[in-house]
């Protein structure tokens, strides 16, 4: 757990690094995004079948400096799924006393937050490409709806990747942008193969989440291609409405494949719009 | 990179690609849901052994019976037929439109459910004042602390209050029958803050993969030392108290001035686990051994009263707790 402490800490120092060297020239921008938000989830652990859901509730607030030949972005998001396998239906048990229920769809809450840095080539010109690094950290905490129980599990993944993209002005104001990042590592904690194991029951013995969340991340293993791979890309239409605001669209999508302890297959799919404030 | 450009194509023209990035769901028929939950449990269930079932031999009974045109009724029959011999408290199958079937009988067929009632308890001997949550409700009998807990919860913190209520009596009385369960760490929290020594109170493992001896290393679990009460604990249980009820049960038996009373605890000790099957259906299932601190493995058995007494219908109905009267009477 230690090296992995160490490890991030020493990401983070780059980021700030980083940051600190873009604040010669630097255009700050804040924004917040709201969208809809679809989520596809097959986990072997838990059941055969895709998962399906939608986010009504749902957030993203990003900021991001650009400077000469650089940018950098922030970014924070959460998302509450209402998930299920098939159509609710009713049942009844009395193990105390005789109840009607019905089965609801399942709850996943997913938190993402991340650190993209990239260089920009090209910036005079229309189409400008980049190439960069990000960070990405995903929490995911699932209360499963399951007939008489109910079961959590968790998933969570800290990612370094290389990413590429491109933007394409169509004049001044308006730009189409284009990312793609694909991990080329990352640290990854799942609930274990038989869900609550004795170490699963001891990390969560302290009655805390926040305890919870970091014992469960500090019991990650460094994970690369062969069993834990993922994709995201994103498309963003972006038009500046007046000198500090602009308006974004945008189509984001992250594919995820973990093969172990048992495989989960993951598609995040959303469109969204925001607004960005320079600041 | 190939497959990579096909994962990007796949996300780009997501509608209508969910085979391509998907597993293959599996098929939803009679026979291949009862393969389906069978291999569950063949691969999850951990306590064959302690309940003396030949999971290869139950296949081999049971799925005979099903064909390519066995219908839904026909699963259910043969599948709540064949968890019917684990007889484990752990066990269940939810189906749409039926009532949850429970593969231990005692939750099934309920025997003897109305002998603990706390009604009783409440009106004929809980003097005063009594606090009441959720889960839990105690207070004194003439001087005697007495605290019922219904499951194993954040609740559990009451029980050094129960104490308070009388510092000076000769004991306490720990009420854990109809314990439904919960997490038992919260009991090993709360009964640390009365226990002198450190001991050790059970060890447990967990299936890990899919083969019959695929389990975690044995895990310790201690009781650790953080208080000093010497008075007398009589713990009350009954074939109703399972789970983590009783764990909290052997976590308390751990220590030498504890006496169980009533009768043997339903014998499910292991963890549960859900998990969904094809065609909607979920099951519940047991994924973990347990040994006692003393070397006993209760699964299946239930964890005996050190002092056998039951109620009877006749004497609750006259307001006599006899389980508890016999707890009262050692506190003498």
């Amino acid at each position: 757990m230690k090296n992995r402490i160490t490890f991030w800490m020493g990401m983070l120092g780059i980021c700030i690094a980083l940051t600190a060297q873009a604040q010669n020239a630097p255009q700050r921008t804040l924004g917040i995004t709201y969208g809809y938000q679809h989520y596809s989830r097959q986990d072997q652990l838990f059941s055969p079948l895709v998962y399906n859901g939608t986010a009504p509730l749902n957030l993203q607030l990003s900021y991001q400096v650009n400077a000469a030949n650089s940018q950098q972005n922030a970014y924070l998001s959460f998302g509450l799924y209402d998930m299920s396998a098939h159509d609710a239906y009713d049942f009844s048990e009395d193990f105390d006393a005789l109840e009607e229920r019905t089965l609801y769809p399942s709850s996943f809450q997913m938190i993402r937050l991340g650190y993209g840095y990239a260089r920009q080539f090209g910036k005079d010109q229309r189409l400008v490409y980049n190439v960069g690094l990000r960070l990405d950290g995903q929490i995911e905490a699932m209360f499963f709806e399951m007939g008489f129980a109910s079961i959590f599990g968790y998933t969570t993944t800290f990612s370094l990747a290389p990413s590429v993209g491109a933007a394409y002005h169509f004049n001044r104001n308006t730009f189409l942008s284009g990312q793609l990042a694909v991990p080329v590592l990352g640290f990854v904690a799942r609930s274990p193969y038989a869900l609550n194991d004795d170490d699963y029951i001891e990390r969560q013995s302290a009655h805390n989440n926040l305890t919870t969340l970091v014992n469960l991340i500090g019991d990650s293993d460094l994970r690369s291609f062969g069993t834990y791979r993922q994709v995201d890309v994103g498309l963003h239409l972006q038009h500046q409405f007046t000198r500090n605001t602009a308006l974004r669209l945008g189509w984001q999508a992250r594919w995820y494949d973990i093969t172990e302890p048992k495989r989960v297959l993951a598609l995040h799919n959303g469109f969204n719009a925001g607004v960005y404030f320079k600041l | 990179m190939k497959n990579l450009l096909f994962v990007i194509i796949s996300l780009l023209l997501w509608s209508g690609c969910e085979s391509t990035l998907f597993e293959k769901e599996p098929d939803t028929n009679a026979e291949a849901v009862f393969e389906e939950i069978w291999r569950n449990f063949d691969d999850l269930y951990a306590p064959f052994a302690e309940r003396n079932v030949d999971w290869d031999a139950l296949y081999a009974e049971f799925r005979p019976q099903l064909n390519a045109n066995s219908t839904e009724e026909d699963l259910y029959r043969v599948v709540t037929q064949m968890i019917t011999r684990l007889d484990d408290g752990h066990v269940s199958l939810t189906v749409p439109e039926k009532k949850v079937y429970f593969a231990n009988r005692i939750f099934r067929e309920k025997p003897d459910d109305h002998l603990f009632n706390k009604e009783v308890i409440q009106t004929h001997y809980l003097n005063g004042q009594l606090e009441e949550d959720e889960h839990t409700f105690y207070g004194k009998i003439g001087n005697i602390p007495y605290i019922h807990f219904n499951v194993v919860n954040g609740e559990w913190r009451y029980l050094q209050d129960a104490l308070k209520l009388n510092p000076n009596a000769p004991g306490i009385i720990i009420d854990l029958r109809h314990n439904q369960g919960g997490d038992f760490t919260f009991a090993l929290q709360e009964v640390a803050k009365l226990n002198p020594q450190k001991r050790l109170v059970f060890q447990s493992r967990t299936k890990n993969g899919p083969g019959k001896e695929d389990f975690t290393p044995w895990h310790e679990w201690h009781l650790e030392a953080e208080g000093s009460y010497n008075g007398k604990i009589l713990v009350l249980i009954d074939r109703y108290t399972v789970s983590a009820g009783e764990r909290a049960t052997l976590i308390l038996k751990s220590m030498p001035n504890v006496t169980l009373l009533g009768e043997a605890t339903n014998g499910a000790l292991s963890t549960m686990v859900a998990r969904g099957v094809s065609n909607g259906w979920y099951h519940t299932i047991a994924t973990q051994d347990v040994i006692a601190f003393n070397g006993e493995v209760y699964e299946g058995k239930g964890i005996p009263a050190d002092v056998a007494v039951r109620n009877t219908p006749e004497r609750l109905a006259q307001g006599k707790d006899d389980v508890l009267e016999r707890a009262l009477e050692r506190l003498q």
